[in-house]
């Protein structure tokens, strides 16, 4: 175990001392940029994800709930795909610090989580396709990723506070 | 109010939880204004927060001052900031004492006094 922080504090300031850290902490715009960034990112993915979920749980029964995943999902995805090629930035400009934090590990914990909540998900109920309503545990893991999210957002925005 | 949307609503509420708990940079103290005088030991100029260090009467201070971009707007650049120069600060203390900590409202290099905020 101890072997593995100082292998990951050890990691953490060679990207800290790296050109890219160097280029992320004092690069004229760049830090502003790729926090925008981080923030469209989280849009996307929050955005639609909570809409489905909101769905998944029962709200807009209107709506069938299989064409709105379908939109939605890759539209989720880019985001999440911007988070993290751009929260790999943002964490090379301040690595050390960061690694160290407990506001910013618990921020990779719940997305880890919510992650493996999503996958689970998918796994177990596929898209829904056939217009049946979810059954209560697809509606409580819709609750979970809601909660997940949000928490894991407010947590990154919160890191400068601590 | 229907089940479902109890549920709903919950989740959503959850999200502040966190802000609840935290008190910014660990409280910084808004009552009065810390000032501080002295030599420059380091410069950091960088992003998210460019930072100096500094010696008041044997005492080591580390003030937190403006993002970079901020710093330039306002002229001071990289060149601005010398080790060895003397400079005065305006801001609040981190309300940890152990902390010899100043988030800078103002910069005050060779006579002329920048707001950071």
């Amino acid at each position: 175990m101890e072997a593995l922080s100082a292998a990951i504090l050890s990691a953490a300031a060679v990207l800290e001392g790296s050109s890219l850290g160097a280029t992320m902490r004092g690069g004229r715009g760049v830090y502003p940029a790729v926090n925008v960034a981080h923030v469209a990112g989280l849009v996307l993915l929050v955005g639609g994800i909570l809409v489905v979920d909101l769905r998944t749980v029962g709200l807009g029964r209107a709506i069938p709930l299989a064409p709105l995943s379908r939109l939605v999902t890759p539209l989720a995805v880019a985001g999440l795909l911007l988070l993290a090629g751009s929260g790999f930035l943002l964490f090379a400009a301040d690595a050390g610090p960061l690694v160290r934090s407990a506001v910013f590990q618990a921020k990779l914990a719940l997305i880890a989580a919510a992650l493996v909540n999503a996958l689970l998900f998918r796994r177990l109920f596929g898209d829904f396709a056939d217009g049946r309503q979810p059954p209560m545990l697809a509606r409580t893991m819709a609750v979970l990723s809601i909660g997940l999210w949000l928490v894991a957002g407010a947590l990154g925005r919160l890191i400068a506070y601590t | 109010m229907t089940l479902r949307f109890k549920l709903a609503l919950a989740a959503l509420l959850l999200a502040p939880l966190p802000a609840a708990a935290h008190h910014g940079w660990a409280g910084q103290d808004n009552s009065k204004v810390t000032t501080l005088e002295g030599k420059i030991d380091a410069v950091r100029y960088r992003n998210p927060h460019a930072e100096i260090d500094l010696t008041q009467a044997g005492q080591k201070w580390t003030v937190t001052l403006a993002p970079i971009e901020r710093m330039e707007t306002r002229g001071i650049t990289q060149a601005s900031l010398k080790v060895g120069d003397t400079v005065r600060i305006a801001g609040h203390r981190n309300l940890d004492m152990a902390k010899y900590e100043v988030k800078a409202n103002e910069i005050t290099l060779g006579g002329k006094t920048t707001g950071l905020r």
